[in-house]
């Protein structure tokens, strides 16, 4: 009997170091909680356009439609991704559709969020921009819909640190400022008060069409950074018009010469966005040049007086979509055209040369549609990806974080 | 002296015996012959009377009464050799043969003590269903919202076999291999505007399993109820899953707008570990048909270990961008419910050591 007892103590001990060793919540860690993918919207489908991170909280920006209804989707989420609030904006019946989202530095509204968005008017192809100031609980302090010109659509919105605002997109009404018998659109800056009233109104240019992306402040000059497109004698829709990347002061008025076009005279280099780096202050441009149908992610590093230091295509069958600063380098996302039209996020770092440093990394489903919008980089390192993933019959609005070696 | 005399009565009994089976007695008819002898008190011719049906003619059961005459026999005659021996026939006749104080002689009720048949192996085959509880470590959400997770059972089934290996007649320690397909079904309800989105996953899994345990079986009567608990391994050789979504819109009409899709067979095995473990307990009747048995068997497996890979969560590629399917962090319990046979390989066997003491108490009862 004792021998039993023996043994069954001896078998009783073993199953206690064996079952000891179990899985639980307390000793498997929720690493899921670090660095993942997270999606945000509702109804209908949603499409990211920016993102914003102010502290511990991310700021996304996107468009939601539901039927024929398009209106601003804007969510705050922690760093793990956790939503805090998301609200929408926008009438029900119109079409409105999430351009920028910016932390407003100076003036009352400090604090507060600018947000840009492009609304439909009835006339086809018309359009006008509107500015919502947006509190930290998401609730929308004010609003002003600019509708001075036939029509304009705006890229961006610069808050500047005396409490006004910049914005720049373009406009297809070039009567107020006619160049060629070609010019289509305009580059139109507008400067708004604190209290969202127009303070100036310009518009730039006598190309064949064109478009500010976005505006700098500098010492009392201020610099736009757009493309700009001149028709050439060839016909067909890529070969129809050359466009540059361009920079060129503006205000104070007359517009100064422009410092710079990036890309060739022979293809067409559409700039998308613009990122500063507070630390060599110096700018990475990013777009796409379209070669015989065939896009490559095209960059060019400016100076901090807005020269341009160097350019290279740095990813063929890449759409350049968005870039931030990171340390002495930069974080770029775009679009990887896959075989057959659809897309994957894009994902890489390049250095001063140019010279991609990390990735590229992709991210979407084999038969699925999936573009970037925007790209931050945390305190600590971390990259925050904003876009939009196909997810078989929606689209919504996808938030990925990464270690700064680009891994999950 | 007596050595003797019972060589020479087994000589006049065998030439007596001879002639009546020259006669055309049955083996029936010899084995009461030969217990009238023994109720008589001639004992010496018994073995040769019996022999030529043991040589060939005997039924089992046959077999048994002979031999357990025959260890009458030889005890009464002191012949303690011989008596060990026809008692080996005995349980090689019934290996379940058990001497009984009302029925045999205390003799042979003592001699039975010495002995036993209990198999030191026996063998198994079994198949049965099963169903496969999850139980969640941590729920991982792959929206920033509310999501809402329900997890229903599924139907599985399992084959395999094993070896007993019986210590005494009551404790055996067991080794099986199994095949295992297990299955389980979630449903997560997420961006709840109007109405929520579902997303439906239904996941396959196909395993081997090698579970080791002690067994403790009630080791007389025709029924024979059993227990155990031991601890196994499990590789995931393949899982396989299937993402249905159904994408809810609220409408102007009552009836929200809904898109449905569903994935291909996707192969989860990345996402997978590919070890387990999980301890289990379980119980069952044995049904005693011959030598042999049918079982029942309800077995319940509590998985130790998290299935999923744990940095597998979120991919470039994977569900969690292509369908947005994200995988908690689970265990994967089982329950199920077995049929089998068992062939026992009965080894009879002279013991070491007697286990004498139960024959008092069984006097005592039958007094």
């Amino acid at each position: 009997m004792s021998r039993l007892l023996q043994n069954t103590t001896f078998l009783f001990a073993i199953m206690w170091l064996l079952t000891s060793s179990c899985d639980t919540s307390g000793n498997v860690d929720p690493v899921f909680n670090d660095h993942y993918i997270k999606y945000y919207g509702g109804d209908g489908d949603q499409e990211a356009k920016d993102v914003l991170v102010v502290g511990d909280s991310i700021l996304i920006l996107g468009t939601s439609t539901t039927g024929l209804t398009k209106r601003i989707y804007l969510a705050k989420t922690d760093l793990e991704g956790n939503l805090g609030w998301e609200k929408t904006f926008g009438s029900t019946y119109s079409e409105e559709v999430a351009q920028d989202i910016e932390l407003i530095v100076g003036g009352v509204d400090a604090g507060n969020f600018a947000v840009l968005s492009n609304v439909k008017k009835n006339a086809q192809d018309s359009a006008a921009f509107r500015l919502t100031i947006v509190a930290p609980d998401g609730d929308s302090v004010r609003s002003v819909l600019f509708n001075q010109l036939q029509s304009q659509r705006a890229k961006s919105v610069t808050p500047l640190s005396g409490g006004d605002y910049f914005l720049t997109g373009n406009t297809t009404d070039v009567t107020i400022n006619p160049g060629l018998p070609s010019d289509l659109e305009d580059v139109i800056a507008v400067r708004l008060q604190s209290d969202l009233t127009v303070a100036s109104l310009d518009t730039i240019g006598s190309s064949s069409i064109g478009s500010g992306i976005k505006i700098f402040e500098g010492s009392g000059i201020f610099y736009y950074a757009g493309y700009s497109d001149e028709l050439t004698p060839l016909t067909g829709p890529d070969v129809q018009y050359e466009s540059n990347f361009t920079f060129q002061s503006f205000y104070p008025r007359p517009p100064g010469t422009p410092k710079g076009y990036a890309g060739n005279d022979s293809d067409q280099e559409q700039l998308a966005f613009v990122a500063k780096s507070d630390l060599l202050n110096n700018y990475l441009a990013v777009g796409t040049q379209t070669i015989s149908g065939n896009s490559s992610l095209y960059v060019s590093l400016l100076n901090g007086n807005f020269t341009i230091a160097r350019e290279n295509a740095i990813q063929q069958s890449t759409e350049g979509v968005a870039a931030c600063a990171s340390g002495i380098n930069f974080l770029v996302v775009g679009n990887k055209v896959k075989a057959g039209g659809n897309r994957n996020i894009w994902l890489a770092k390049v250095n001063s040369s140019l010279t991609i440093t990390l990735g590229p990394i992709e991210f979407g489903g084999t038969n699925n549609d999936d573009t970037a919008s925007a790209v931050a980089e945390l305190p600590n390192g971390d990259i925050i990806v904003v876009g939009t993933m196909s997810l078989v019959n929606q689209k919504k609005i996808a938030l990925i974080k990464l270690k700064s070696n680009g891994q999950f | 002296m007596n050595n003797w005399k019972s060589i020479v009565g087994l000589i006049v009994t065998s030439m007596l015996t001879t002639s009546v089976w020259a006669q055309g007695n049955t083996c029936e008819q010899q084995l009461a012959a030969a217990t009238a002898e023994f109720e008589a008190g001639r004992f010496y011719g018994i073995p040769a009377m019996l022999k030529p049906c043991i040589d060939k003619g005997f039924s089992r059961e046959q077999r048994q009464r002979a031999f357990l005459l025959l260890t009458q026999t030889y005890l009464l005659l002191e012949d303690p050799i011989a008596a060990d021996n026809s008692y080996l026939e005995v349980l090689r006749a019934n290996p379940e043969f058990l001497a009984d104080t009302a029925r045999d002689q205390i003799e042979v009720v003592y001699l039975s003590k010495r002995f036993t048949a209990t198999p030191i192996f026996s063998v198994f085959v079994k198949a049965g269903g099963n169903t496969a509880p999850v139980n969640v470590i941590h729920t991982i959400n792959p929206t920033g919202g509310p999501i809402r997770n329900d997890y229903k059972l599924r139907p599985g089934f399992q084959v395999g076999g094993g070896v007993d290996w019986n210590i005494n007649e009551k404790i055996a320690v067991t080794a099986e291999a199994n095949y295992i397909f297990t299955s389980y079904r979630k449903n997560q309800f997420k961006f709840p505007n109007a109405v929520a989105d579902e997303e439906e996953f239904t996941d396959q899994q196909n395993w081997l399993t090698l579970p080791l345990s002690v067994k403790y079986t009630f080791s007389q009567g025709k029924i024979r109820p059993y227990g155990y608990a031991g601890y196994a391994f499990h590789w995931l050789f393949s899982d396989k899953g299937q993402i249905e979504i159904f994408k809810r819109d609220q409408s102007d009409t009552q009836t929200p707008i809904t898109r449905e899709e569903s994935s291909p067979s996707i192969n989860f095995s990345d996402y997978r570990r590919k070890i387990n473990q999980s301890v289990f307990f379980g119980g069952g009747v044995r049904y005693k048909i011959g030598t042999n048995f049918w079982f029942a068997d309800l077995r319940y497996n509590i998985g130790l270990r998290n299935v999923v890979v744990e940095t597998s969560t979120f991919d470039t590629e994977g569900p969690a961008v292509t369908y947005g399917h994200v995988d908690d962090y689970f265990k994967m319990d089982n329950l199920s419910l077995t049929v089998g046979f068992v062939k026992p390989f009965y080894k009879p066997r002279k013991i070491k050591h007697a286990k004498t003491k139960t024959v008092l108490k069984g006097l005592k009862k039958n007094q």
